[in-house]
């Protein structure tokens, strides 16, 4: 299981997208696939 | 000493050097500075002690332009005005509002920061602030894009706070000093209807006074001054205009012009990581979420603002709970499983925009068709939004969320309707209660009403006080501004003009 990252790490240019009503970093989303 | 016009409008005897006209914090402010000088005040006011129907009933308008609240639902017409009701919160604008902007028209003062600077400590005084004692502004880090609004005065407190605190209701911490003034002679429930005019000097000579029970009186002062709030300013103005051929700061058409408010949209929820230790970069940011009460500000930069064209702006964060994220604010229940972090870690807080309207010709304040019970028209207020002002609150929420990002601290939601730009009957708009404009401060008529001295163009001693002078009106909440300019005024009614 992916272990979830917190604190957040730092993003020294943000690519800012808009999901679900929040905005957040395109990083921010688990590309790999869960085992 | 405190007279009331309810029975007939009484009988004042001597000669006054002033005649202001509203009781707020404007008009009470300017009183007992001029009274301090040992000028003699005539102050009037058209409610009572206390607000009361037949009064409050006179700020009824019609709203033509973006919806808006009723026009007798943000301002009480009674004496001390709509200091009855503020929030109290205290804040003073930025230097660099003073200053014209490329990609902002009609943007700058006649007057700076520095003039307003020296009234600040007997602003605090009045305003029971405890002194300023801050820099207004410091980078949020090394990017130069973010700025903390540090807004401090001795209390400890960055601006009041609505919840613990009790703001100065003018009406009722002034009301001793009232009574008891032979400087100062208020007239509770005194209707100003029009003006006399020396057709021959072009001076004020006297206002026309109606009481509620048909009874009519005149009053003469050496200089007059509006103090009844940014609407009721400009309609008394137009009014005057209407009679006088349009040569009271009217020769340009700029009378009701440039109407401006503090708009808000409230973007809920934004968090903070849980894990602030003081080894993290973040620890600072802990420190100084906790010291912010009621919030933490965080605008664009100046420089921002000007490469960009945006208007100032700032995020307000409200406290954090240690609560975390309830599923309400994650719509899509799948939706955090896809995301890096966990929703369990996190402080929460709410969040909302609040932006400067930029100045603009279309957004006015009108006399309708409709008439009062004193004969006088009706106000009408056309508020109108320009494009830019929408898209500076969203560029400035995204500029703040990359800001979160950039150093780890968090991320915030934004409001679905502002992110897609939609038009704005359909955001979620909301507004402070901070009318600004209308009769703005300007070198010459071309582009306002009145000059560097709250004098109107045009007028040898007919003056305007309030937010209704502000050339433009950056975030701050303008109460502070507004006892700034008014002392400013005392002085130059008194002679002590820098």
């Amino acid at each position: 299981m992916i272990s979830k990252n917190n604190p957040l790490d730092k993003v020294l240019e943000p690519n800012v997208i808009f999901a679900d009503g929040w905005l957040l970093d395109a990083s921010d989303f688990i590309t790999e696939k869960r085992k | 000493m405190i007279l009331d016009a309810r029975g007939g409008f009484p009988n004042l005897e001597g000669r006054y050097h002033c005649c202001i006209i509203g009781s707020g914090p404007a008009g009470i402010t300017l009183a007992l500075k001029l009274a301090d000088a040992g000028r003699r005040v005539l102050l009037l006011e058209a409610g009572d002690r206390e607000v009361t129907t037949e009064s409050q009933d006179l700020y009824e308008g019609l709203i033509l332009g973006h919806d808006y609240f009723p026009l007798s639902a943000p301002r009480l017409r009674a004496l001390g005005g709509t200091s009855g009701h503020w929030g109290g919160q205290c804040m003073l604008l930025d230097h660099f509002d003073f200053l014209p902007r490329r990609d902002v028209p009609l943007s700058g003062w006649p007057i700076r920061y520095a003039d307003l600077e020296p009234y600040q400590a007997e602003a605090a005084q009045i305003l029971q602030t405890g002194s300023f004692r801050s820099q207004n502004r410091k980078p949020a880090d090394n990017t130069g894009t973010i700025d903390i609004v540090d807004q401090r005065f001795s209390s400890d407190r960055p601006f009041y706070d609505m919840e613990n605190n009790d703001p100065v209701r003018f009406g009722i911490k002034y009301l001793a000093f009232l009574k008891g003034s032979r400087q100062v002679d208020l007239v509770l429930n005194a209707n100003v209807v029009g003006f006399n005019v020396d057709d021959t000097t072009g001076r004020i000579v006297g206002v026309r006074v109606h009481t509620y029970d048909g009874q009519r009186g005149n009053v003469t002062a050496d200089c007059f001054v509006l103090a009844m709030g940014a609407l009721e300013n400009s309609r008394m103005l137009l009014h005057l205009n209407r009679e006088q051929g349009d040569r009271f700061g009217n020769q340009n058409d700029m009378v009701g012009r440039c109407f401006m408010e503090h708009l808000t949209i409230h973007n809920n929820v934004y968090f903070i990581t849980k894990r602030l230790y003081s080894h993290s970069s973040t620890w600072e940011f802990e420190r100084l979420f906790r010291r912010a009460i009621p919030e933490l500000l965080l605008s664009p930069s100046h420089k921002q603002m000007l490469k960009n064209g945006w208007t100032n702006t700032v995020v307000r964060l409200g406290r954090l709970n240690r609560e975390p994220l309830e599923i309400d604010d994650i719509p899509a229940s799948d939706f955090i499983d896809k995301l890096k972090f966990n929703e369990d870690y996190f402080f929460t807080g709410r969040s909302s925009i609040v932006g400067e309207q930029q100045p603009n010709l279309a957004s006015r304040i009108l006399l309708t068709e409709e008439k009062d019970r004193f004969g006088l028209r009706v106000v009408g207020l056309d508020l109108q939004l320009k494009p830019n002002d929408i898209e500076t609150l969203r560029s400035s929420t995204i500029e703040v969320a990359k800001f979160l990002i950039r150093t780890g601290l968090g991320r915030m939601q934004m409001e679905p309707a502002l992110w897609d730009l939609e038009t704005t009957e359909h955001l979620p708009l909301d507004f402070f209660s901070h009318h600004m404009g209308g009769a703005r401060m300007s070198l010459s008529s071309d582009t306002g009403v009145v000059d560097a001295d709250c004098k109107v163009h045009g007028s040898k001693n007919l003056y305007v006080a309030g937010s209704g002078v502000f050339a433009t009106g950056g975030h701050a909440n303008p109460t502070f501004t507004i006892v700034q300019l008014a002392l400013r005024l005392a002085d130059h009614l008194i002679g002590n003009a820098a």
